[in-house]
């Protein structure tokens, strides 16, 4: 039996018309008027413990849903959830005391007390014993280097900071299993980089399962072989990430700034392997298939005729690989 | 289970002492608010010298011990409150789901508003002045009835309040319905049930039990009858009253925990 078994769930919110005014709300209660959004819709998917996987999908495609559904929060419309043996809302107290939540969007910590004043309420929430919380604290804060801020109130913490310490929180009481919901959301590069190279020890030290969303491709680039990727509540992808980007996201795009001086023929000179170039401004942007060239030659020939001042390389957005996924008619809805 | 909640609420107030000046402003207004309701009610005595046969002494036993039952209870009971509301508009109640405790105790335990203290001690200095006004013969029996009846008011305005916000599980917001019986509630019951007519006696005795904090009680402790037959003695019912209607809030708001949808981001 996989340690996390999704049959055919759903789930469909019923949303009611609002009424405003003095007796609104219970008006609202009163009036059966509902609007119903499918944000999940007959998903299917198990995992084996010890895996990472990404769970991916446009804003809006019932990742956040799923993971409310797999931690109990919310009762699935239809369809089986089976973790560990549990089926979670159902059996809510026991199943929550063996795995880790993380919402990138929302702090579980005391938003005005010390961080480390957190760390000791959840000793005492989970009853973890003293020494393993000391031996874990000790851990997290040696990787995530929580020292600095652990006796600055929660409040005051950066977005890097507060994650990290979100992170180790719902890592004390040593869960099996941890869902992530946007971990690295609106992160500068190094923070995220910090994150993803402290799930990737969690997974490989305590063969802690690890699923987490984004709707940002390159978090999941060097984190997950497997990726689920999921549109307006449908499965439409679940395998390799590697054959998913050499299928559907082969299209890299790199993103020149030049000095001045343009040469007149600007317009007209497109490299081998590029697809399309745009220009605005000094800025272009050269889309190449990543098997007809690389990079690092695209950006060798690029600079024999313009004077390079800035470069970045975008990988493929979600949206472009799901598209093309519908293009090639390998989904059936 | 009561030291961890022990342990939550002095989380919860050495978080709130942050604001330490906030915290002051706060109590000060509740005491000075609340008191003008007693003033009101004084200044109606200046016109008459009784109300329904009460005095403004007897009036001042009925209004201090549904005052600080109320305030007893605003206290305890903040976490289903305002707090809770926001709560269901961010969608923070996820974060109580993951916690491998019951949500009950969780609510109760993330929120304690110490600065309604200010509603208690202007509520018990119209005690004092009423009590020392009135020549009651106390009996260890009509003690115990009176420290009965404060915990009975205390848990009748603490199931209303859970009442009010399971609602919120369907509606997000708190109806205003709820307020009026709180605050309103709370206002009428500062007057003899006795001068009401009998659908609103009804409700207070029988659908929402607020008359049981305070009105039967006075009757025993001023030995005075109810003009409408009511028995004095029911006041010794009063804490079962309460924790029937409390068990009905609590089955209530685990049947709204069940139709808990969350938010969408
Ligand atoms: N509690 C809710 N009530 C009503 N609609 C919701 C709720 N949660 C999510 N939705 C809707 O369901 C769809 C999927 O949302 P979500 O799971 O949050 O997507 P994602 O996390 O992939 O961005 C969206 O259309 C969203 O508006
Ligand atoms: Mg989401």
């Amino acid at each position: 039996m996989a340690l996390i078994e999704v049959e055919n769930v759903a789930k469909t919110f019923r949303v009611a018309k609002r009424y405003e005014g003095r007796f609104g709300a219970i008006r609202s209660l009163l009036a059966r008027e509902y609007r119903e959004v499918h944000a999940v819709d007959k998903v299917s998917f198990q995992l084996e413990a010890g895996e990472m996987v990404g769970y991916i999908g446009p804003n809006g495609a019932g990742k956040s849903t799923t993971i409310k559904m797999l931690t109990g929060i919310l009762v699935p419309s239809s369809g089986r959830i089976m973790v560990a043996g549990r089926v979670p809302y159902q059996e809510r107290v026991a199943h929550v005391r063996k795995i880790g939540v993380v919402f990138g969007q929302r702090s579980q910590l005391w938003w005005d007390l010390p961080t480390i004043e957190s760390f000791e309420l959840l000793r005492h929430i989970y009853k973890i014993p003293f020494e393993r919380w000391r031996e874990n604290l000790d851990t997290f804060s040696d990787i995530l280097e929580l020292g600095p801020f652990l006796h600055t109130p929660v409040r005051q913490l950066s977005l890097g900071q507060r994650m990290r310490a979100d992170l180790a929180a719902a890592l004390l009481h040593d869960p099996n299993i941890l869902f992530l919901d946007e971990p690295t959301i609106g992160l500068d590069v190094v923070a995220k980089d910090r994150i993803r190279q402290f799930l990737q020890r969690i997974n490989k030290e305590r063969g802690t399962t690890v699923i987490l969303t984004t709707h940002d491709l390159e978090d999941i680039e060097r984190l997950c072989q497997r990726v689920i990727l999921i549109d307006h509540g449908t499965l439409i992808y679940d395998g390799a990430l590697e054959e998913l980007r050499n299928r559907f996201g082969r299209e890299r795009t790199v993103v020149i700034d030049i000095e001045n001086g343009l040469p007149d023929n600007a317009h007209d000179w497109r490299p081998i392997g590029v697809n399309s170039v745009r220009r605005e401004g000094r800025r272009f942007w050269f889309s190449f298939d990543r098997h007809a060239t690389t990079a690092a030659a695209l950006i060798g020939e690029i600079a024999q005729r313009y004077q390079i001042r800035d470069l970045t390389v975008e990988e493929p957005k979600i949206e472009t690989i799901v598209r093309q996924i519908y293009e090639s008619g390998s989904v059936t809805v | 289970m009561f030291s961890l909640y022990l342990r939550l609420i002095w989380a919860r107030i050495r978080g709130q002492m942050q604001y330490k000046a906030a915290f002051w402003v706060d109590l000060i207004g509740f005491l000075v608010t609340s008191g003008i309701d007693f003033v009101v009610i004084a200044i109606l005595f200046t016109r008459f010298d009784s109300l329904a046969g009460w005095s403004i002494y007897e009036i001042g036993l009925l209004y201090a011990l549904t005052q600080i039952s109320f305030s007893f209870a605003e206290m305890i009971m903040r976490g289903f409150d305002a707090p809770f509301e926001t709560m269901m508009q961010r969608g923070s109640f996820d974060g109580v789901l993951i916690r491998p405790l019951d949500s009950f105790f969780q609510v109760l335990s993330s929120e304690f508003q110490l600065r309604r203290l200010g509603r208690t001690a202007q509520a018990s200095a119209v005690l004092i002045f009423a009590l020392s006004n009135l020549a009651i013969d106390w009996t260890f029996a009509k003690i115990v009835l009176f420290v009965l009846t404060l915990i009975a008011g205390t848990i009748i305005y603490s199931a209303i309040i859970v009442i009010g916000a399971t609602i919120c599980f369907w509606t997000i917001k708190t109806p205003e319905v709820i307020n009026a019986f709180t605050h309103g509630g709370n206002q009428l019951a500062s007057y003899p049930l006795s001068i009401y007519n009998e659908w609103i006696r009804r409700i207070f005795l029988m659908v929402i039990p607020i008359a049981f904090t305070n009105y039967p009680t006075a009757l025993v402790l001023l030995n005075r009858s109810d003009p409408h037959g009511l028995a004095a003695q029911i006041a010794w019912a009063s804490p079962l009253v309460a924790l029937v209607f409390f068990g009905v809030a609590r089955l209530f708001w685990q049947y709204g925990v069940n139709s808990y949808q969350s938010t969408g981001s």
